[in-house]
């Protein structure tokens, strides 16, 4: 998939040069936005590369739970803040206020999902339809 | 080949539907969002249509018609169009990777709820003193300014489109991270089904062009609240050129995904695999490339933009877009084309989209654009593409996926009438806006004079708009009958090409028990195709071996004789 984003990122860099033919680099504005595509390819390439989440995963289901209560309230902090930015400072501290305890839940949920992923076997690899039929 | 048992049934608590981390009931609670922003957009276009069906102000005041269309425009483009495809691709690409769940199913729950939040927030203008935004869905400056649109309805506008696009920038992150993390074993990336590629195309336009929203909306609620930024900082062509960095690739965002669900549709009621694949993938990649880099066509007339460069960029879309249409006529040919109402749409999606498509190369060329600038002629040709290639897209997403989701059919007559219906409505309400905005009928105007003679034209128009109502509400009778009394689907109604019609329907909540072997982009197709092989074989054996019994009960008789 690495490949995928570093080819993309080339594709936007061959139709800029293209166009530096036209307008040049008096214009900061096109240089800013064509280079910015460019880099941020790159730079989702290199991450991949680096960490090694370029590669995929047979897909068995991992430990998560059904239902993830804080991050529909981080949701809402986030909502009440940002209108509290038009309506008020007191609607932002509350929305913060919200968004504390909602970063608190997450916390509690992932250290949660940790000790059942440490609890539980792994999964075992999905099987494909004729595998083990023997 | 088995099939996981579905758990329909239970109704889930109010806690288990806001905040649940299940990839199916998130992308299905985007797209039931997106649809009610869909609908709520299209009453206000149905007002507007009515003020304008006769020259001289009807009903409506001046204000109250920029705030409708304003809020038309955020709606359909901003609230409901990337959003839906989001949701779709949220539900659908797991299930067409053979993956369990979704990547960071937290970030797609977040993601539901500011685009919603978003959405609320820009539509709760309306109940301010002062209205809603009334600026139109671009808010260019000055007109966007704190002097030119005061009121808190403006400031909520451009924080509800900052959210709500955050939301929708959230909500694409991890069907990106499924498609990398999470394929079938077997899947490569080859082998990945179109839609999942169109996703790929998409949510890449999405990663580069979503941050400039964002900080496009932050500078602009700082510019009205705080200092001047863009006045310092180039003017209203800074804030066009991010705007419409953003708000071109938006357009194919919205309709590339359904590019891939066309192709589907197509290949399976053509009964053949897809034509051309991978020269059909690699053209979507130079597709959302391109597309990323045509922005500024939007910005011919500000004569502050490289016209031959943008024009060259945008005329070229036509090759990939070329290739995508040859290979979606290629795969009918010679197929065995079962006109259902999935078909039909994504046929009216080809038809339609076209005219949107060749409008668009019109529009392309500068002298022809300063011509038609500002004019109806933008606003037929955008709809084309638009409602041709989004709405009848996502109508054939609809009627193909919904025996999926719900595990009933859609009714086939109430979805033929349905098509039809929108495929009169579409012409009609569009095709007079070509024929008034050459004459000079400029857009976002409330009046026109009656001497112009464009009342028939643009009562025909509106006849078609109210004639399009019909047919949405066709569509919800339908839905509503359907998830009642609809016809059990089973698992593959269809006789589908891809891995989701492999389990359930509904799918159960991890997906599959057991994935068929991958082995191409339809892997359901190869299935079916080795199972005729396999029968063909073994009637050939029992041909040969009741042949060879024959010879030997026909030798043992004559050696009897």
């Amino acid at each position: 998939m690495t490949r995928v984003f570093l080819g993309w990122g080339a594709l936007m860099a061959t139709i800029f040069l293209v166009g530096l033919l036209f307008f040049g680099f008096g214009d900061p504005v096109n240089a800013a936005l064509f280079g910015s595509t460019v880099v941020v390819m790159v730079a989702i390439a290199a991450v991949l590369t680096v960490s090694g989440l370029g590669r995929s995963l047979a897909g068995g289901a991992r430990s998560l739970p059904d239902v993830s209560p804080p991050t529909l309230l981080l949701a809402v902090a986030i909502v009440v803040a940002v209108v509290g930015a038009q309506l008020g400072l007191w609607l932002a501290l509350i929305g913060g206020g919200l968004g504390l305890l909602a970063v608190g839940g997450l916390v509690r949920e992932a250290r949660a999902q940790r000790r059942a992923l440490r609890r539980a076997a792994p999964a075992p690899p999905m099987r494909r339809d004729g595998e083990g039929a023997a | 080949m088995s099939v996981a048992p579905s758990l329909a049934g239970r109704r889930p608590s109010l806690v288990e539907l806001a905040a649940a981390t299940d990839h199916k009931r998130i992308g299905l609670m985007t797209v039931v969002t997106a649809l009610g922003f869909f609908f709520a957009g299209g009453l206000l276009a149905l007002v507007m249509r009515t003020e304008l069906a006769h020259s001289g102000m009807q009903f409506l005041d001046h204000d109250t018609y920029n705030q409708l269309f304003t809020m038309h425009g955020t709606s359909m483009l901003l609230l409901f169009a990337p959003a839906v495809v989001m949701g779709v691709g949220t539900y659908f690409v797991p299930l067409q990777l053979g993956a369990a769940e979704i990547v960071w199913p937290r970030v797609a729950l977040l993601g539901f709820w500011l685009y919603l939040g978003g959405g609320l927030t820009a539509w709760s203008g309306f109940l301010t003193e002062g209205g809603a935004a009334s600026f139109a869905w671009f808010a260019f400056l000055p007109l966007s300014d704190s002097a030119a649109s005061p009121g808190t309805g403006s400031d909520l506008w451009v924080l509800g489109v900052g959210l709500s696009q955050l939301g929708v920038l959230l909500l694409a992150c991890p069907i990106m991270a499924t498609i990398v993390r999470r394929r079938a074993p077997g899947m490569t990336l080859l082998r990945m089904p179109l839609f999942c590629w169109s996703m790929v195309s998409t949510i890449l336009m999405v990663l580069v062009a979503w941050p400039v929203i964002l900080i496009a909306m932050t500078l602009l609620f700082v510019d009205r609240n705080v200092a001047d930024v863009y006045t310092v900082g180039g003017g209203s062509v800074t804030y066009q050129n991010m705007f419409w960095f953003f708000a071109h690739p938006l357009v194919y965002v919205i309709f590339f995904p359904l590019i891939g669900v066309v192709g589907e549709v197509i290949a399976t009621f053509s009964g053949r695999r897809f034509f051309g694949f991978r020269v059909t993938v690699f053209s979507q990649l130079l597709f959302a490339a391109l597309s990323t880099s045509v922005w500024a066509h939007h910005m011919f007339t500000t004569q502050a933009v490289n016209n031959r460069f943008f024009s060259l960029t945008t005329t070229m879309i036509a090759v990939p877009a070329g290739i995508e249409y040859l290979a979606f006529l290629a795969t009918m040919w010679r197929g065995r084309i079962r006109l259902k109402t999935p078909m039909l749409f994504a046929l009216g999606f080809v038809l339609l989209f076209l005219i949107g498509g060749l409008s668009g190369i019109f529009v392309a060329s500068p002298p022809l654009d300063y011509h038609v600038h500002d004019s109806y002629v933008v606003v037929a040709h955008f709809h084309y593409t638009m409602f041709g290639g989004t709405v009848f897209g996502l109508f054939a997403a609809i009627h193909y996926w919904f025996p999926k989701v719900t595990g009933r059919r859609l009714s086939e007559p109430l979805g033929r009438w349905h098509w039809a219906l929108m495929v009169v409505g579409a012409l009609l309400t569009f095709v007079p806006m070509f024929v008034v905005g050459y004459d000079g009928m400029p857009r976002q105007v409330a009046d026109y004079a009656a001497f112009r003679g464009w009342d028939t034209l643009n009562l025909l128009s509106t006849v078609g708009a109210y004639t399009l109502l019909v047919s949405f509400l066709l569509f919800l009778v339908n839905v509503l009958r359907s998830r009642r009394v609809g016809e059990p689907a089973g698992p593959d109604p269809w006789r589908g090409q891809t891995l989701e019609w492999a389990t359930a329907s509904p799918p159960p909540r991890h997906n599959f028990d057991r994935l068929p072997p991958v082995r191409s982009y339809a892997p359901l197709l190869d299935l079916r195709l080795e199972e005729a092989a396999a029968r063909r074989r073994a009637r050939g054996r029992a041909a040969a071996g009741g042949g060879a019994a024959g010879g030997g009960a026909a030798g043992a008789t004559e050696g009897a004789a």
